[in-house]
């Protein structure tokens, strides 16, 4: 029987390497573009006809881009519009690959933490170099909030700093371990199932109640597939918020 | 004590940061459904960062057991 770690196998599809580095084009390479292709049709075919009265397919498309726009309108303020293809992008690319990875036999590259400790450090990197774009050496006053008590700066800046740079660790592994542990679960309930079944046709009988816990677990992880694309969009808002302007 | 065990052991160890996490979750469902009971107007100011909150929770419990299913399987 696989162990539940197989479905996290990255298994390249056109082996490819230049100059002696390995770019082939993987399985999880193959899910990105078809997750980047279902989002470029669905919005183009969404607003295709930009009718007035918009069709239910544009209502959708509308629906979205409104979530999005106000999330980054109240997180990043007014100067922030510059970010919202970022986010937009981010929001849309981290959703379709947890919801992809749903489907059976798909690839979830998001269960990958080199996927989303790329996201997490691309967004810490942005931060930093807008802040020092927007503010110059005045960005490092982030690390002292207004108003602190002398006797206590000395801890503060530490501890600043350090949940400066704990951000994208914690932004990248939140979304890898919710997405990894939940295709566990599921692979795990499943196998349960599959060894009633294997214990003869008497014992197979039993082997329904793994696959209704997998019902519920499935839902559970449709809602943790969404949740956590809107809290990495979220959490991208709020670090790029101190970029824009250091204390709010 | 072999690897193997020890690994075993490990892997059952790791799901222990999940009764944290449900505790967090059981109080702050109590505490939305108090707030709401008390005061029905702040369900849309809560409502806004509810699901954030929850994810927060949630991820407490979950990024243990999916360190220790990497390592476990891993």
């Amino acid at each position: 029987m696989a162990s539940p770690i197989d479905q996290f196998v990255v298994s390249p599809i056109a082996p490819l390497d230049i100059l002696g580095i390995d770019i082939s084009f993987t399985n999880s390479s193959l899910w990105m573009l078809i997750s980047a292709v279902i989002s470029v049709v669905f919005l183009s075919l969404a607003m295709r006809h930009k009718a007035m009265v918009p069709s239910r397919l544009q209502v959708c498309a509308e629906m979205l881009y409104e979530f999005l726009g106000s999330m980054v309108s109240d997180n990043v303020g007014s100067k922030g519009r510059q970010y919202f293809p970022l986010i937009f992008t981010l929001f849309t690319f981290v959703l379709m690959g947890n919801l992809l990875g749903l489907v059976p036999y798909a690839f979830t590259y998001t269960s990958h933490l080199i996927v989303t400790g790329v996201l997490a450090l691309m967004i810490f990197f942005m931060v930093i170099g807008f802040g020092l774009y927007n503010h110059g050496l005045k960005f490092f006053s982030l690390f002292l909030p207004p108003n602190v008590p002398w006797w206590l700066v000395l801890f503060i800046i530490p501890i600043e700093i350090i949940s400066f740079f704990v951000r994208p660790l914690t932004l990248s592994v939140r979304l890898f371990a919710n997405m990894m542990a939940g295709h566990i679960i599921l692979k795990v309930v499943v196998s349960f199932a599959v060894a009633a079944a294997s214990m003869g046709a008497a014992w197979s009988v039993l082997g329904v109640f793994p696959v209704l816990i997998n019902v519920g677990m499935m839902m559970f992880e449709l809602l943790v597939a969404v949740i956590q694309a809107y809290v990495f969009a979220i959490l991208s808002c709020v670090y790029l918020k101190d970029s824009v302007d250091l204390h709010h | 004590m072999e690897l193997e065990a020890a690994k075993l052991i490990a892997g059952a160890l790791v799901v222990l940061p999940a009764f944290g996490a449900a505790l967090g979750l059981g109080m702050y469902f109590a505490s939305y459904n108090n707030a709401i009971a008390r005061n029905p107007e702040t369900k849309k100011l809560l409502d806004e960062k509810f699901f954030l909150i929850l994810a927060f929770i949630e991820a407490l419990g979950i990024i243990p057991i999916g360190i220790g299913a990497a390592m476990l399987f891993g």
